[in-house]
């Protein structure tokens, strides 16, 4: 599911806000929609000139020179949870700044990495909720496979690796049953 | 605006917690399948007057009318697949008999899918070993034993072991038994598997 999301850069609490603007262009007036991403990749042309998309601002200029000077600064979160599935997305509509906006995606996602994985392998048995809270989605996933990876090893250490466990889907439907029961 | 339904059906499992099934939005997928048929009622219209009286200006509403039918087309087989594939792993996890609990949030033909998938993975599981058959839910960590000891952790009633002895399975006591016996009563959490 959050393949499905990431990919088509579709829903999320926040995803109002990210929806990029579009303008349409007729003979007689201009309007400004805000469309889906993948309805305005179906209805985009060069050649017809029927929509042009506006950039939303924190792939501008502006916010790419902050991404360039440091990328572990930004708050991704805020800034859009599909900062990066976004932007790849935004790359299919021919705007002159391509080759710069995918150089800054690329090289954000490669300066906030290291820091990411060593927060995610490093974290044990603690509240992570301030490492991910300004984390970007395909960051925050990429941070809970390093987690698991985490857990797994620690627990192969401890010895535990031979111990069969109550699966984890069973326990959170026992949890939601008693929930339910409660008044 | 267009296509909003679709996107809430997809949110409702993006909230749900990983792996649970939340119950089946039938309400939702008639509303987005009736939003389809309208657009496409308007999208025919459009196309027959466009054809006979010629209006281009009509084709940007038509081209958007058909991405928005083809985006709730695909948002409502992601829905109804990531359902399955949630349906597939409880399989795995609960066994061939889920509770009820679980089986209420499924519609008919999520029940109808999870006992064909069932009758699948038997006869594959039977074809395995020369024709012996294979029970390949268990085992899902390399043994180490054979028998092991297990804690009760609530009443199940009686156990039945290979050789015929019967075990009662009361809340707290304890046990030293085939490992295969009991690999689905402590994923299920009925057991609890106690290291020395």
């Amino acid at each position: 599911m959050r393949d499905f999301l990431s990919g088509q850069s579709a829903a999320s609490p926040g995803w109002d806000s990210w929806r990029s603007r579009v303008t349409r262009t007729t003979s007689r007036r201009v309007q400004r929609w805000s469309f889906l991403c993948g309805c305005q990749k179906g209805l985009y042309e060069k050649k017809r000139r029927v929509l042009s998309v506006e950039l939303p601002k924190v792939y501008r200029e502006g916010w790419r020179t902050v991404f360039n000077a440091d990328p572990n600064v930004v708050d991704l979160h805020k800034m859009g949870p599909y900062y990066y599935g976004l932007g790849s997305q935004m790359l299919h509509f021919d705007s002159p700044e391509n080759p710069e906006i995918a150089q800054t995606l690329l090289q954000t996602f490669i300066g906030r990495f290291r820091r990411n994985m060593d927060s995610s392998q490093n974290a044990y048995n603690e509240d992570t909720s301030a490492l991910v809270e300004r984390l970007d989605c395909l960051e925050k996933a990429l941070f809970s496979s390093g987690q698991s990876g985490l857990n797994s090893f620690q627990s192969w250490e401890k010895g535990r690796a031979s111990q069969l466990t109550a699966s984890s889907l069973v326990l959170n439907y026992r949890k939601r049953k008693i929930n339910d029961l409660q008044p | 605006m267009f296509c909003e339904k679709a996107m809430e059906l997809i949110r409702e499992l993006q909230r749900s917690n990983e792996g649970q099934l939340p119950a089946f939005n039938e309400d939702g997928l008639r509303q987005v399948l009736q939003e389809m048929e309208s657009l496409y009622e308007q999208n025919q219209t459009d196309v027959n007057e466009a054809k006979s009286d010629g209006r281009s200006e009509l084709i940007p509403s038509i081209k958007l009318r058909h991405c928005c039918l083809l985006r709730n087309q695909r948002c409502l087989s992601a829905y109804l697949y990531d359902r399955l594939l949630r349906i597939r792993a409880l399989r795995w996890e609960y066994g061939s008999v889920l509770p009820a609990n679980v089986r209420f949030h499924m519609c008919a033909e999520e029940v109808q899918w999870f006992s064909h998938y069932k009758k699948s993975l038997a006869s594959f599981m039977r074809s395995l070993g020369g024709g012996e058959g294979l029970d390949i839910t268990q085992d899902m960590k390399p043994p180490k034993s054979l028998y092991i000891q297990v804690r009760c952790l609530k009443d199940h009633g009686e156990l039945e072991i290979d050789d015929g002895t019967v075990i009662l399975l009361k809340k707290n006591s304890q046990h030293f038994l085939p490992r295969w016996k009991c690999e689905q009563l402590i994923r299920q959490g009925v057991l609890e598997h106690v290291m020395s």
